[in-house]
């Protein structure tokens, strides 16, 4: 019963969990990789892909509703099953994606510091909000949105970019696009970690204004990630495969630069903010996945942080390996599973509605055969 | 009973994260902003298979004057330049402020971008730092002392922001060489500075522009400079000159924009212009006489930048980008750029 309310955040907070969740990891390192397989049209990988992604956010917000997954009425051989693979698939994306983010502070934030030292404190703080639960998670992605807010607002107002749309030109569907969507899956598809929140309707909203909020969740992702790639695409053409962090190179081209001077922190924080949510999400889910095996202890949740720490510190080490990992055979692996555990989950829990509506109906109608025998006997006494 | 709780488990997690953060920084070699050379102007030259780079550094010992410092050494690798570019200047060198890095001829067009890709791989310069070409050795522009006492580097950081207005030269940063290079030609444009001495006055002219291919090269003179900017829909304002009868008359510029159609042979640009004679009028000289010699002027220039470039193969309008834009292949003909003739059409409003 604590597990539930640990993990229970309103429909907002799941949708700002879910806009962070898709948009982190796609506007650093991912333009760079996807300009160099598909060059101009490499955007359309991007609205593929990220469209997919929201359609399987809402079977995940279908689950979320009625329950952690692991709370819910299914089999427990089930859930444990799906508690694996979750974890296998959370263990992998937390180490690929903790290196690109440790990647992008060591080169944004300090010039000299080992990969060691930033993943301890990292890990360190994501394991903390992981193991406090969904609830914590979803209000300090509340709080940082802030954050993110200001720095979009600071690029807004600041930005000084010199558009090109030649460089998106020609259209065309080749077949590039299948090989960067099949090379960089790794980059996509993050469902299964919201899988195990429990959704509430938010107590003064009705359901308009949770339409709204939803529109606008679905059109911030399309502009962070779509919209992102084509001003990158503008702004870089075809040397957008030199230029590694999209993000920080699109932002730091501002009017404060012949002002102060190179002016990139808030896109570093904004990012930063985002990728400690992100990453404290995996967590969170590989260590709920590995707390329905061994407890509900914190020791559990600093184990799966150990595990982390020591593969992306003494297994990745840098970006090159972790991208030759990322992009392995380990890609299909993933979203196999992603997809599959989403699924499964979405049918085990519509069988159990399903179960449990067929008993309450037939409680229903042993309760009302008594009253229907009484009614006749009351009439027959008149 | 419940035992009272002595440290709240909160507090003591922030607190030993605060504690491993700040062993951290003082176990890591962090370098504070007062033990760093930060660097406001660079060069880079190739001479003898060897980079040579300077870098201008503001002095911060003097409290009342405003003095800059130049320290230059010689290498074959980048990375151990800047090494012993620190050592020299007491300070590790940090180049992200870098407002302009100037480069010669020999870099441009020897080196195959390999100085252009470490700096941007390494993301040691930052995307909004201005690239210039020096006609004279690098050095010698980034280090010579100006007669407003200025360093020529700094100098030349400061003035780039207006250029394009006033002179007709298109500033470009390190993003927009990089982004030209990748295009089809990797044809690229840079504002060309040279030192030039008046007497006892010494001052840097940027009145030229650099064209390169990474091989060939052509420097085009002022004039083809303005019909380069006002192709590339770069010169937004600024001024535009004309002669009648030996007589000067001078108009501000309002508007520009260009429209470039590229066929099999044929490249049709288009430059509408709204101009504004409010700035000098030649006496007893119409309008309609003005316009003509304005839009005469504007041909030439346009003519004899892609002249200059054609001869040498540059392809300085993106003939072939925009060929490929429209789903063409005939820029894929060797002789493409050679047989292409220019229409230039000028359509010019006074306000």
């Amino acid at each position: 019963m604590e597990n539930i309310q640990k993990n229970k955040i309103y429909e907002e907070q799941f949708l700002l969990l879910a806009f962070i969740s898709i948009v982190t990891f796609k506007i650093v390192m991912l333009p760079q990789y996807l300009v160099s397989t598909a060059s101009n049209n490499s955007y359309m990988v991007m609205i593929f892909m990220v469209a997919i992604e929201i359609m399987m956010l809402t079977v995940v917000y279908g689950v979320a509703k009625n329950g952690s997954i692991l709370e819910q009425d299914v089999p427990k051989w089930l859930k444990g099953a799906l508690a694996i693979l979750v974890f296998a698939s959370s263990i992998i994306k937390c180490t690929v994606r903790g290196s690109e983010g440790i990647a992008y502070i060591s080169t944004s934030l300090y010039a000299n510091v080992s990969w060691a030292f930033i993943t301890l404190a990292l890990v360190m703080a994501c394991v903390y909000i992981a193991q406090k639960g969904g609830k914590v998670l979803a209000r300090s992605a509340q709080i940082f949105f802030w954050i993110i807010a200001f720095a979009v607002a600071f690029f807004m107002i600041f930005s000084q970019i010199n558009l090109d749309p030649i460089n998106l030109m020609p259209f065309k569907i080749s077949g590039d696009l299948a090989i960067a969507g099949d090379k960089y899956l790794m980059w996509f598809c993050d469902f299964t970690p919201l899988l195990f929140v429990t959704v509430v309707p938010s107590k003064n909203h009705g359901k308009k204004r949770l339409a709204v909020w939803t529109s606008l969740a679905i059109l911030c992702v399309f502009l962070f990630t779509v919209g992102l790639m084509l001003i990158f695409i503008c702004t870089f053409g075809n040397a957008g495969e030199l230029m590694g962090n999209a993000f920080l190179n699109v932002s730091s081209l501002n009017k404060i630069f012949f002002m102060i001077g190179s002016a990139d922190l808030p896109t570093v924080l904004s990012w930063l903010v985002m990728y400690i949510v992100k990453f404290s999400l995996l967590l969170f889910a590989m260590s709920s996945c590995a707390k329905f095996f061994f407890g509900d202890k914190a020791i559990v949740a600093l184990i799966c942080g150990a595990i982390v720490f020591c593969i992306i510190c003494f297994g990745i080490g840098n970006l090159n390996a972790n991208y030759q990992l990322a992009t392995s055979w380990l890609r299909y692996f993933i979203v196999a599973i992603e997809f599959a555990v989403t699924a499964t989950a979405y049918i085990a829990m519509r069988i159990s509605q399903s179960k449990k509506q067929k008993q309450q109906n037939a409680q229903s109608d042993n309760l009302a055969q008594p009253n229907a025998n009484q009614t006749d006997r009351a009439q027959g006494e008149i | 009973m419940k035992k009272p709780k002595i440290v709240n488990k909160k507090w003591l997690v922030i607190v030993i994260i605060i504690a491993f953060l700040l062993v951290f920084s003082v176990l890591e070699e962090q370098k504070s902003v007062s033990a760093r050379s930060i660097v406001l102007a660079m060069s880079i030259d190739l001479i003898d298979d060897e980079y040579e780079v300077g870098v201008q550094l503001l002095r911060t010992d003097l409290k009342d004057k405003q003095d800059f410092i130049t320290y230059s050494t010689t290498g074959a690798h980048l990375t151990e330049i800047l090494e012993k570019l620190s050592h020299d200047s007491g300070g590790s060198v940090s180049l992200c402020h870098t407002m302009v890095l100037i480069l010669g001829q020999n870099i441009l067009t020897q080196d195959q971008d390999r100085a252009m890709r470490f700096f941007i791989e390494n993301e040691e310069l930052c995307n909004n730092t201005m690239i210039v070409a020096s006609k004279d050795s690098p050095l010698e522009a980034l280090s010579v002392k100006l007669s407003n006492g200025q360093g020529g580097g700094y100098y030349i950081g400061g003035m780039l922001r207006n250029i394009v207005s006033d002179l007709g030269v298109i500033p470009i940063t390190i993003k927009d060489y990089i982004k030209n290079r990748y295009r089809i030609g990797n044809c690229v444009y840079l504002p060309c500075v040279s030192v030039e001495k008046s007497g006892e006055t010494t001052f840097i002219s940027v009145k030229e522009s650099f064209i390169t291919d990474g091989v060939n090269y052509s420097i085009l003179s002022e004039s083809a400079t303005k019909g380069l900017s006002l192709v590339l829909n770069k010169l937004k304002s600024g001024e535009l000159s004309y002669k009648i009868d030996n007589k000067m008359g001078q108009v501000d510029i309002v508007k520009t924009s260009a429209d470039i159609k590229v066929q099999q042979d044929v490249a049709n640009v288009k430059i509408k212009a709204k101009l504004n004679d409010r700035a000098y009028v030649p006496e007893n000289i119409d309008e309609k006489r003005s316009v003509d010699e304005l839009q005469k002027g504007i041909t030439t220039y346009v003519e004899e930048c892609f002249a200059a470039c054609q001869e040498k193969g540059l392809d300085i309008f993106y003939l072939a980008q925009r060929a490929y834009a429209q789903g063409k292949d005939f820029y894929q003909q060797n002789d493409f750029l050679e047989n292409i003739k220019l229409k230039v059409e000028v359509d010019i409003t006074m306000k």
